[in-house]
């Protein structure tokens, strides 16, 4: 199997993460009072609320600022904040959809082929960097994406990226990477 | 100690020094007044002196006080304030006790001279950097045992993070932070320590010799390390040490080696902690789980000893088998495979659904190249490797615990999803076009990754010997136990098209707003919830 012949690996993508704000002011006991799905959290001065379709939770501070997490495709997320911002408005405030941007995307994507850990660490240092006593994994960074990648030998790579189109890029730079360093069976 | 003086009350000469409280004085003993007060030394005679030759050279005073001024005048402060920065400067009380703690350290571990200087060096280097200058005295104390163990790890000396955190009595989470700090700042490099290294320095603070346990109890250390060796490599092969931490894994080998070495009945009667007791080592929590999974992976091997066939082989025991398991494991994986590890597939088409390992594309390719596929049973060992590489401990990474559906000659991956289908690529061959089916969430390859050629027919391959391929005998955990995923409907996982600008309505947005009877009963509860925790709280 060579590294320069093509291969199609299949990337799920398990988490969108993403802000906007609402340009108003939301007063969060009201919220707490009206709205279903929401747990207060007093001390953290914010409101959890969580929607059903598509399964998100949203953190809402007083300022209109809000962040969702949990949807599977940037769309998604961007839906389940369109939804959120729309059910702020039926329970009475001002609410403008503003400033929306995908922050995070987290994705999984497993080789099909056990990857020698400390190989590649030794042959990709200083990006990498893998401490068996504290995480089982070993982590990659990319810089110009930002993006961080957690190779675990069994061949599974958890892929975050500030969106999807960086996401297929991380994979595609790591896969030769980790194709030198695969374990080959006599 | 008082420098002449007479006191101004009395004019006596009979002045001392005490201290009030935290303050130091001068005192007349004859009248009792107070002299001076308030000085940080007690004279400034003494301070003389210790500016003088005879004075020690790591002497340093406070900038603050009246001398400290006078002496470090002229220094220039940095941007930052700090007078660290400069190189000329002595070194200050916080480094030098990090330099005796980097020395103690150094010789509980009984490093060599030449690694204590390393350490020393890289501590004073790593003091020195803009990174470790303003941290907290915990940072600094820790950064110590941090330069230690890199030092160690240079010069494969088998020492443990948790062992440095435990004789520092420092918390591991930010001896961790500190630790992948330094390695980032300094850019220093440093090997993880192999399991295979801890063994003889774990198995050497075992307590078992003549002098300290009773006969039937002792045991020959070199006996000992060799045998958790063996053991260590066959927990490396059963995937029992990926991803695990390595002292539970090495007391559970220890405690089984001193089983299998002498397998008498006071010694098969004595359990795991009763034998750390014995030996004088603490007991780490997972070691149980980590005994239990090393004797299943003895009693899979096990079975198949021709003079083991028809016997019950259990946990309580394998570990009389464990030295001729241990001694034949290579023909024993084999046999294993064999028997235990599945149906034979003939062709990839009309195989069942079943995942291949990569064991059969490796043999494939051997084949190919002309290796001789005797060789199925050896061990190969990889310098730095974490576990050694046997047929049959293979690529379960595969079978992620969704659909398995048999592919071409080097495995198929299906999503946990039940969606869509990737078939890889080999070196010989050619691969069908992927089925995608396209799957909520999931991005489609062909539009991110570059297309697919090559290998793939399994039937162009040329097949191991016998036509057979083979499940592997041992799987990592996350494939045995798979995590329970999320159901998800089945027109989500047919992929609804989501362009995130849809109209909603206003049905979808009712169900998450309170009816107005709702809000009322919602807050009836709260005040009485309210006044209930007022009456708790004046009841206490």
């Amino acid at each position: 199997m060579e590294p320069d012949n093509d291969v199609a690996l299949d990337i799920i993508i398990t988490n969108v993460v993403c802000v906007f704000r609402t340009r108003c002011h939301l007063n969060l006991r009201k919220i707490a009072l009206e709205g279903s799905n929401v747990i207060y959290k007093r001390d953290f001065g914010k409101v959890l609320m969580k929607l059903r379709k598509p399964k998100i939770t949203a953190s809402i501070w007083s300022s209109g600022k809000i962040i969702c997490a949990g949807a599977t495709s940037e769309e998604e997320a961007k839906l389940g904040a369109r939804r959120l911002a729309r059910c702020l408005q039926k329970l009475g405030f001002k609410v403008k959809f503003t400033e929306f941007k995908v922050v995070n995307v987290l994705a999984v994507c497993t080789m099909p082929f056990q990857i020698r850990l400390p190989e590649f660490t030794k042959s990709n240092r200083p990006l990498a960097s893998y401490e068996p006593e504290l995480h089982p994994a070993a982590l990659y960074r990319i810089k110009d994406i930002k993006a961080t990648l957690q190779v675990f030998s069994t061949g599974s790579i958890t892929v975050t990226a500030p969106n999807v189109q960086f996401i297929a890029t991380a994979v595609e730079q790591t896969y030769p990477l980790v194709f030198e360093c695969r374990k080959i069976h006599i | 100690m008082a420098a002449a003086q007479s006191c101004p009350e009395c004019g006596s000469s009979n002045i001392i020094d005490d201290s009030h409280h935290s303050q130091a004085q001068l005192v007349c003993v004859d009248c009792g007044s107070v002299v001076s007060e308030g000085l940080l030394t007690t004279t400034l005679s003494e301070e003389q002196y210790h500016m003088t030759s005879h004075s020690s050279q790591h002497s340093r005073y406070s900038e603050r006080s009246v001398l400290g001024k006078q002496l470090y005048r002229n220094q220039n402060r940095s941007e930052s304030g700090a007078y660290s920065e400069r190189t000329d400067k002595e070194p200050c009380r916080n480094q030098i006790r990090g330099l005796q703690r980097v020395s103690t350290l150094c010789h509980i571990l009984r490093f060599p001279p030449g690694v204590e200087d390393s350490s020393r060096s890289l501590f004073e280097r790593a003091y020195r950097h803009p990174a470790f200058l303003g941290v907290s005295l915990e940072r600094k104390e820790v950064l110590a045992g941090c330069c230690v163990l890199l030092v160690g790890r240079q010069y494969s000396w088998p020492v443990t993070m948790g062992t440095i955190s435990s004789l520092l009595q420092a918390n591991p989470g930010l001896m961790a932070g500190v630790y992948l700090e330094l390695v980032e700042k300094l850019g220093v490099e440093a090997p993880p320590t192999t399991i295979t290294q801890l063994v003889r320095s774990h198995c050497s603070s075992f307590q078992l010799s003549t002098a300290s346990v009773p006969d039937q109890f002792s045991e020959c250390l070199s006996k000992l390390v060799d045998r958790a060796s063996n053991l260590v490599e066959l927990a490396g092969e059963a995937w029992i040490v990926t991803g695990r931490h390595p002292v539970p894994i090495l007391t559970a080998a220890v405690y089984l080696s001193w089983l299998s070495l002498r397998p008498v009945a006071p010694r098969l009667a004595t359990s795991l902690s009763r034998f750390c007791k014995l030996a004088g080592v603490p007991l780490p929590l997972p070691a149980h789980k980590r005994l239990a999974e090393l004797q299943d992976a003895l009693c899979k091997l096990g079975k198949e000893l021709p003079w083991l066939r028809g016997v019950k082989l259990d946990r309580k025991v394998v570990a009389k088998h464990a030295g001729d398991i241990l001694k034949h494991r290579a023909v024993l994986l084999r046999r294993a495979m064999e028997s235990q590890g599945g149906e034979e597939v003939e062709d990839s088409e009309q195989a069942p659904q079943r995942t291949l390992g990569v064991a059969e594309q490796a043999a494939c390719v051997t084949a190919h190249s002309g290796a001789s596929l005797s060789l199925v049973g050896s061990v190969t060992q990889c310098a730095g490797c974490e576990d050694k590489e046997l047929e049959g401990a293979a690529a379960a990474a595969l079978n992620t615990g969704g659909n398995e559906k048999g592919g071409s000659a080097q495995g198929s991956l299906s999503s946990p999803a039940g969606g869509s289908v990737v078939q890889c690529s080999s070196a010989e061959g050619s691969v069908k076009p992927a089925a995608m089916v396209p799957v909520k969430g999931t991005i489609n390859s062909a539009q991110d990754l570059v297309e697919t050629e090559g290998p793939g027919n399994c039937g162009t391959l040329p097949l191991p010997a016998g036509g057979k391929r083979r499940r592997p005998v041992f799987l990592p955990p996350c494939i045995v136990n798979p995590p329970k995923r999320r159901q998800r409907d089945e027109e989500e996982s047919r992929g609804r098209e989501v362009t995130g600008d849809e109209e909603i309505s206003d049905s979808e947005i009712e169900q998450y707003i309170r009816t107005p009877d709702e809000m009322r009963q919602f807050a009836e509860t709260q005040s009485r919830l309210d006044e209930c925790r007022a009456e708790v709280s004046r009841g206490t």
